[in-house]
């Protein structure tokens, strides 16, 4: 691959997977620079490793596991990091067609989704961060190299988790 | 796939927009592209095998032109036997593969941070020794000044090696070790 095509493969990838690395990267570090930092280590980690790729796993698949792996590793070297952290706002865009009262209810429930998602185990913040960016099972077997039976019974106790804590403050206690 | 995890997933994806500002893209792509990991390693590469050959150079024609002949023989056998443990060691090394799937590429995230740690807990033996008797000979036969001098001089180079020693064993261990626990730790239930 020459250094054109390989700058055009990789600003391809960039142009229709950065909000997804965006939002894995508020997965791991609520700090706004430490993020864009994390962002730029993923970039790199895809550059460095985009020569090597055959397609002998999808795209998605060895986009995500570079992203996760990238991660993990800016995590270890950042000595006074606390292991579990918290997700942190991010750049908010609300949906165009909806009213100003239905975005602020949508902002409070997406606040109360991230949090919760932040708060995970990493395990399973990584199967579920897979799964709301629409990943499949095979998928996220593929990128986690954990057992389909594994993954399965995380989402299910994540999931229930996670719809309970975007509804509760829904409804109003009497 | 059922409703409230359609919600959910729209919920998490609206988090950001769905089309990235192109400048971000270029300047990601460009910041990237400017990295030259491959040259840098291969830069510095070179540049320890050329401080490791010109180290050689100088014992073996230190010992060429008969200059202390018995000290310069042994510090080129040593540097050699460091140089030769440190291939050896790292004979089947390979760099972390960022595409594993996470559960392979942190088991080789442990595996190269045991291997390290290895390495370090044994420096005294394999780095510290190998060059503590070559250089204390060198000291002892190119210091003749007396009794008095030759003995400072061997005692500053001991409290040097034993320094080196205690900062690898007691300081550079500990620390791997912590990061292995925070490594590790990521992974806890």
């Amino acid at each position: 691959m020459g250094n054109a095509d390989r700058r055009a493969v990789f600003e391809d990838l960039l142009r229709r997977y950065l909000p997804a690395i965006g939002r894995l990267a508020a997965c791991y570090t609520r700090d706004v620079a430490e993020r864009e930092d994390l962002v730029q280590d993923i970039a790199i980690g895809l550059w460095t490793a985009l020569p090597r790729f055959r397609g002998e796993a999808s795209e998605r698949t060895w986009l995500y596991r570079i992203a996760h792996n990238t991660a993990i590793t800016h995590m270890t070297r950042r000595e006074r990091r606390a292991t579990r952290e918290r997700v942190g706002d991010l750049p908010d865009r609300p949906a165009p067609a909806a009213t100003q009262e239905s975005t602020a209810i949508d902002a409070e429930r997406r606040a109360r989704l991230w949090a919760a998602v932040g708060a995970l185990p990493l395990v399973d913040r990584q199967i579920v961060v897979l799964h709301l960016e629409g990943l499949s099972a095979a998928e996220i077997e593929a990128v986690t190299g954990r057992s389909a039976g594994s993954i399965a019974t995380r989402l299910t106790r994540c999931r229930q988790t996670l719809a309970e804590t975007v509804r509760r403050q829904e409804d109003p206690q009497p | 796939m059922t409703q409230p995890d359609d919600e959910l997933m729209l919920l998490w994806q609206q988090g950001v927009s769905d089309a990235p500002d192109a400048a971000e893209v270029a300047r990601l792509a460009a910041r990237a592209s400017m990295r030259r990991f491959d040259r840098l390693i291969t830069r510095r590469n070179v540049i320890e095998s050329l401080a490791a050959a010109g180290v050689l150079f100088w014992f073996g024609w230190n010992f060429v032109i008969g200059y202390q002949r018995l000290s310069n023989a042994l510090s080129f056998a040593s540097v050699s036997f460091v140089i030769a443990y440190l291939w050896w060691q790292h004979r089947h090394a390979i760099g972390l593969d960022a595409a594993a799937d996470a559960e392979a590429y942190h088991a080789a995230l442990l595996g190269r941070l045991d291997h390290q740690i290895a390495l370090l807990r044994t420096v005294p033996y394999w780095y510290l020794l190998p060059l503590y008797v070559p250089t204390c000979l060198q000291a002892v036969t190119s210091w003749p000044r007396g009794p008095g001098a030759t003995l400072t001089a061997l005692a500053v180079l001991t409290a040097l090696y034993v320094a080196v020693g205690v900062l690898n064993v007691r300081v550079g261990v500990p620390r791997l070790l912590a990061e292995r626990a925070r490594l590790e730790a990521l992974y806890q239930e």
